[in-house]
Parts: structure tokens; C-alpha cells; sequence
């Protein structure tokens, strides 16, 4: 399946471009993505006004609730110079990777909060 | 409709997920799972009759936010900074913190949240607020105060 794709947006969030095919043509046409994903749409006006020198901007395993897009993403958007479309947006999957991450942290993170949940068992017994 | 991006950060395992959950889908799990990367959701609030669209960021947890990618203060309008009543570790960086936070984001909403309410008694309580001053103690589990902070960001938001 394949893991990626780039997509060049119009400035409502809509698909005028797409590279690679992760997602069907006819399903991107459709779909504006502001709303397959929430977190574009949420700073969607902070990205319109961003300086070109603040591009490109990346959120690492964003966690997708979409019905569809189920999974974890790492979404990148950069700039188009000169075009009245002015993002361009990488969508690259990344469920797998992922879990396997949040197992290690999970591991980790649970050890962590035993230890210092024991260090206030006892300190408040001493209290 | 109107939103407002909130950022939900501080340590590991300090509730933020939890507080986020009890918010939006008014749920909570006493089961531990580690957040990785970032969730967003949303849930409308009334205030003062008009719609208001609280857009919550759950990242993941860092000791240190010097860790926290910059990317993710982009745009947010208040930024909630949670730590846990029962493991006095994770106020260790709270000065250092809201200071980077300030830096990045001038002017931003900020509210220092104690969470974990239930688990620590009255007598620690009244140690705990006069140490790190918190503007809430929540408990995600309970339920205790959690929309109360909710509303509190959302009607200061609209004023702000
Ligand atoms: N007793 C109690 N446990 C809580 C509370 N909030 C969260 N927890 C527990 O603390 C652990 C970490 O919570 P989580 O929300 O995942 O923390 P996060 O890493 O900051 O997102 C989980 O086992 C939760 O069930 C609370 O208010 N009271
Ligand atoms: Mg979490």
C-alpha cells in the first residue's frame, strides 16, 4: 500500500494536485482537508498569514480520528512560491511506526511513573 | 462559528489525555496509555449565548519543554499546563516552563492546572497551592472542576 502522498491545496483546503496515491483522486476531489483533518483546520488561518520563511511546518504521528484516515500521520506543509495556491502538503502514514514507538515510550513512561508514584507513597509515610 | 486553539501540555502521566477525555467525550480509563505525537478534537461551548469551539491539542508528554516541538504552539490562543498533585516531579520545571511558554507565545492565556485531586489529602492540598500556586485542582477521574476550567479558558477567550 502505498505510504505517502502530495497534495497541492487550494486556499479553502480543497485538492488541486495530488502526487502518489494513498488516497483515490475521486475521494480527494471531494474532501476538503480542513475537515479530514482536524488539526489543519484548527491553525488553517495561522498557516495563511505564516511568513515563508516559517515553512516548512511538520507535526510528527498525528493521531487521525477520522472514520477513513484511521491511523498516525506525519503532515508536512510547505509553501508554493508565487502560486495563488499557497500550500503544499505531505501526507505520509505512519501507523506502524507509530505503535512500535509507543510501545518503547509505554514501557519507559510506566516504569517512570511507578517509581515516582513509590517516591510519594513513602515520603508522605515519613511526613 | 468562532474557535479558539488550546494547548494541553506539561509532564508524563500528569492527566492531560485524561482531562482531555472528561472534556470533550466525558469519559475517563484508570489505564494508562502513552500518548505519542498529537491529537486534536474540539467541543462547542456556550458563552454567554453565542457558540464557542474549543479546539484541544493533546501532545505528548516531556519532562523538559524545551522538547515540545515549536510547531505546536502555532496559533493557539491558551495553553493549559498540567501537572500531577501526587508526584511532585512534575512541578519541578514549572517556573522554567511558563516562562518558555510566555516566550513563544507573548500574551497567550496561560492556566497552571494541578491534577490528580483525589488522590491527595486536604492537608497536602493546602502545601501543594501555596507551593506552586496552580489556578485549578481538577481530577480528571472524578470529574472535579474540569468543566469549570473549560469554561473559565473558553469565557476569557471571547473577552480576551
Ligand atoms: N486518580 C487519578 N488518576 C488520574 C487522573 N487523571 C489521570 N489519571 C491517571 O493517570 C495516568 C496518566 O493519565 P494520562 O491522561 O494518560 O496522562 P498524560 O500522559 O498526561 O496524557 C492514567 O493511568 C490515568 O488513569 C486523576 O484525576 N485522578
Ligand atoms: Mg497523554
Amino acid at each position: 500500500m502505498p505510504q505517502q502522498q502530495i497534495l497541492i491545496l487550494s486556499r479553502q483546503g480543497y485538492t488541486l494536485q495530488a502526487d502518489g496515491a494513498l488516497f483515490p483522486r475521486h475521494w480527494l476531489l471531494h474532501h476538503s482537508m480542513r475537515d479530514d483533518f482536524p488539526i489543519l483546520d484548527s491553525i488553517w488561518e495561522t498557516l495563511m498569514a505564516l511568513p515563508a520563511d516559517q515553512f516548512p511546518v511538520q507535526f510528527r504521528f498525528v493521531d487521525s480520528p477520522h472514520p477513513v484516515l484511521n491511523g498516525y500521520y506525519h503532515l508536512t506543509v510547505h509553501i508554493v512560491p508565487g502560486s495563488s495556491a499557497r500550500l503544499r502538503l505531505t501526507i505520509e502514514r505512519c501507523t506502524f511506526e507509530a505503535l512500535q514507538l509507543r510501545k518503547a515510550l509505554q514501557l519507559k513512561n510506566t516504569a517512570a511513573l511507578y517509581q515516582q508514584q513509590r517516591e510519594f507513597t513513602f515520603l508522605s509515610k515519613c511526613v | 462559528m468562532t474557535s479558539r486553539k488550546v494547548l494541553i501540555t506539561g509532564s508524563f502521566a500528569v492527566g492531560k489525555t485524561s482531562l482531555f477525555h472528561r472534556f470533550v467525550y466525558n469519559t475517563f480509563s484508570d489505564q494508562y496509555l502513552t500518548t505519542i505525537g498529537v491529537k486534536v478534537d474540539k467541543r462547542v461551548v456556550d458563552v454567554s449565548g453565542e457558540p464557542l469551539s474549543l479546539i484541544l491539542w493533546d501532545i505528548a508528554g516531556e519532562v523538559s519543554q524545551k522538547k515540545v516541538p515549536k510547531t505546536y504552539f502555532l496559533g493557539a490562543s491558551a495553553v493549559i499546563y498540567v501537572f500531577d498533585l501526587s508526584r511532585k516531579q512534575t512541578a519541578d520545571n514549572l517556573k522554567s516552563d511558563l516562562k518558555l511558554i510566555q516566550k513563544i507565545l507573548p500574551g497567550c492565556l496561560i492556566k497552571v492546572v494541578g491534577n490528580k485531586k483525589d488522590l491527595v489529602s486536604e492537608e497536602e492540598l493546602i502545601i501543594l497551592e501555596r507551593t506552586h500556586n496552580p489556578d485549578f485542582l481538577t481530577s480528571a477521574k472524578t470529574g472535579e472542576n474540569v468543566e469549570t476550567l473549560f469554561m473559565e479558558i473558553a469565557s476569557e477567550l471571547v473577552s480576551y
